[in-house]
């Protein structure tokens, strides 16, 4: 059964339509690309998929089921802000994860911690941005999960810290799992990618192998990304 | 999970109020001693301050564990936080729960500290002997006792305060499914919705006054109410404000299953 | 093992063919020797692994690379077709080269001397 689906899913604020007609299967032990400007419903579509928000239209099944508790258990999400309580230290934070992920690996957690040299002890809100987005990542990876979805995990890094990044998803990337990634920095990440989808104005543009899709149109995801949507 | 949610509910709450316990205790406690020190007209005044300080320390202590109960609830459920609060594989409805068993908790906890410093402050012997001499006999007269009448109080200003509080979570719910000014809509919600439980209940005094003559005398005489009518008005309250919790309580969580429109 | 430099606009699977290729037929990797697994050199190069299975598939296809069903990947021992790649390899790179510099009006006696020229440097 495949991992993710989203059927005939439209989302709409008033009287304007964000999301058009989304038709999507995502299956298992691949890396996915959501590429998108900003603004094109990335996401909008992220947050269906995490019961953030609610479809106009439409339904995501989660294993077949419709999203809920237990699709919950299955997916890890980083959202695009910074989402933890900023009151709690590092340590109060994996705790928090513990009690409430039953897939929750501390162990992971704390030496991945420990590779970045973050101080667990130290409060979330006392920590600069980047060090958050750490943070925030290394919870999330050390999830043993089926579906990761990351959210613009590299907006605004440092590129020894998008290399640690990247680094991270592949080594935790294990056959049985996926990882969706969005973004519209594609050249950062276009590397890892086994697939990828692209998304404008709300609808999906194209969906390809993205080695074969090198091949086809002769140049780098990147490029043939804004040779289509002259940017 | 419903016990690790309220304990996190509850110290994110405490956090800050447990600040103001230490001092409206503190106050209290410096009053009392001030006071107590005879024949210095410095003393007295600084106890006099104390005294002041303690009372405009317990009804920030009400105005704050609401006011902190709304922005927790706000903040979880449609701030920043709400995209790890709805992403934790836990039904809407045990979410919600716990919200409502923390505000219990602590709107509990206060009244009790409240209680606390102000027997800090009054308690003495003339008290006692007053209550003894004055109180007793007039509730004996009427066939009521005191524990009963404390606890029937409580039992209300507790129904009202977190009937006032369910009112605000239901504000906020309404208020994030509108698109724009949502903290805005939030409030006028709130009022909306407080003011017409306010006048479903007048209404409904009024009706079981037209079939009771005697309730009929709160509308339209000045004169001091008897026992009895006393008693079946906070009865009918209670009752009310039972009904009125339980309902608005599983109307929110019907609104909170619909799904959540996070910014 | 050194490092890749991935030239984005070139699927990845095929610049890995290319890197392992020529590992095995300039000796750096001797014929017999054991490969490590997918995951390890997906980590190693930063690739997805799925990307490096196929490059691994691709070499198995071109027989550079075999597969003994319980002890993993090894590069093959027909010695045979290492050097024949390589001297296929070899007359690609020389002709292309060729061909370049005879664009340039050199005849062959003036290219073989720039190329001892080359020599003399190092």
């Amino acid at each position: 059964m495949e991992l993710l689906k989203c059927i005939n899913i439209d989302k709409s604020y008033d009287d304007k339509k964000i999301l058009k007609n989304i038709n999507l299967t995502i299956p298992r032990g691949k890396i996915i690309g959501i590429l998108g400007k900003n603004g094109s419903g990335k996401t909008t579509l992220i947050k269906l998929m995490n019961d953030l928000l609610t479809p106009t239209n439409g339904e995501i099944l989660v294993n077949g089921k419709k999203v809920g508790v237990e699709s919950k258990k299955v997916i890890s999400y980083l959202p695009e802000r910074s989402y933890l309580n900023k009151n709690l230290t590092v340590l109060e934070t994996i705790k928090y994860f513990e009690d409430f992920y039953e897939n929750f690996d501390t162990k992971k957690a704390n030496k991945l911690l420990k590779d970045l040299k973050l101080d667990i002890n130290q409060k979330i809100s006392k920590m600069s941005k980047g060090m958050q987005e750490k943070v925030a990542l290394v919870l999330v990876m050390s999830r043993k999960a089926e579906l990761y979805i990351l959210d613009e995990p590299l907006g605004g890094v440092d590129p020894a810290t998008r290399d640690y990044i990247l680094d991270t998803i592949l080594t935790n990337f294990d056959k049985d799992a996926s990882v969706i990634i969005t973004t519209h920095i594609i050249q950062d990440v276009e590397r890892i990618l086994d697939e990828v989808i692209f998304i404008n104005e709300g609808k999906i543009i194209l969906t390809s192998d993205s080695d074969e899709l090198r091949n086809k149109e002769k140049g780098s995801i990147d490029e043939i990304f804004r040779r289509m949507f002259k940017c | 999970m419903l016990k690790k949610l309220i304990k996190y509910d509850i110290k994110s709450i405490l956090k800050f109020l447990s600040i103001f316990y230490i001092l409206v205790l503190t106050f209290s406690i410096l009053s009392r001693i001030f006071l107590n020190i005879e024949n210095s007209l410095l003393f007295n005044i600084i106890g006099q301050i104390f005294n002041g300080a303690s009372i405009a320390m317990m009804i920030n202590i009400i105005i704050n564990n609401l006011m902190r109960l709304w922005v927790l609830f706000k903040q979880n459920f449609y701030g920043d936080e709400s995209y790890l609060t709805h992403t934790l594989p836990i039904e809407k409805k045990t979410l919600y729960l716990s919200k409502i068993i923390t505000s219990v908790l602590t709107n509990f906890l206060s009244i009790i500290v409240i209680a606390i410093s102000l027997l800090i402050l009054y308690y003495s012997s003339d008290l006692l002997n007053i209550i003894k001499t004055t109180i007793l006999p007039l509730l004996e007269v009427n066939n009521l006792s005191l524990t009963g009448i404390i606890i029937f109080l409580i039992v209300l200003i507790f129904l009202e305060l977190a009937n006032i509080l369910q009112v605000g979570y239901t504000g906020i719910i309404l208020g994030h499914r509108k698109n724009q000014n949502k903290v805005l809509y939030s409030i006028i919600f709130s009022f909306v919705i407080y003011t017409i439980m306010q006048l479903i209940l007048l209404l409904i005094m009024f009706i079981f006054a037209l079939i009771n003559k005697d309730f009929m005398n709160i509308f339209i005489t000045n004169e001091i109410v008897n026992i009895d009518i006393f008693k079946t008005l906070v009865i009918l309250s209670i009752s009310f404000y039972s009904i009125v919790l339980i309902c608005i309580g599983c109307i929110n969580i019907k609104l909170f299953n619909k799904g959540v429109n996070v910014e | 093992m050194g490092e890749i430099f991935f030239d984005n606009n070139i699927p990845i699977y095929i610049q890995l063919v290319d890197y392992f290729k020529i590992y095995i037929i300039s000796g750096k990797m001797k014929p017999g020797e054991r490969i490590s697994s997918v995951r390890e050199l997906a980590i190693y190069f930063k690739v997805n692994p799925n990307t490096m299975q196929k490059a691994l598939t691709e070499l198995e296809n071109l027989k550079l690379i075999y597969t003994e069903r319980t002890n993993g990947k090894f590069v093959t021992k027909d010695e045979k077709l290492i050097k024949k790649l390589k001297d296929d390899y070899a007359k690609t790179l020389i002709e292309k080269f060729y061909n370049e510099m005879t664009a340039l009006s050199l005849n062959k006696k003036e290219i073989i001397n720039y190329i001892n020229e080359i020599g003399d440097d190092e």
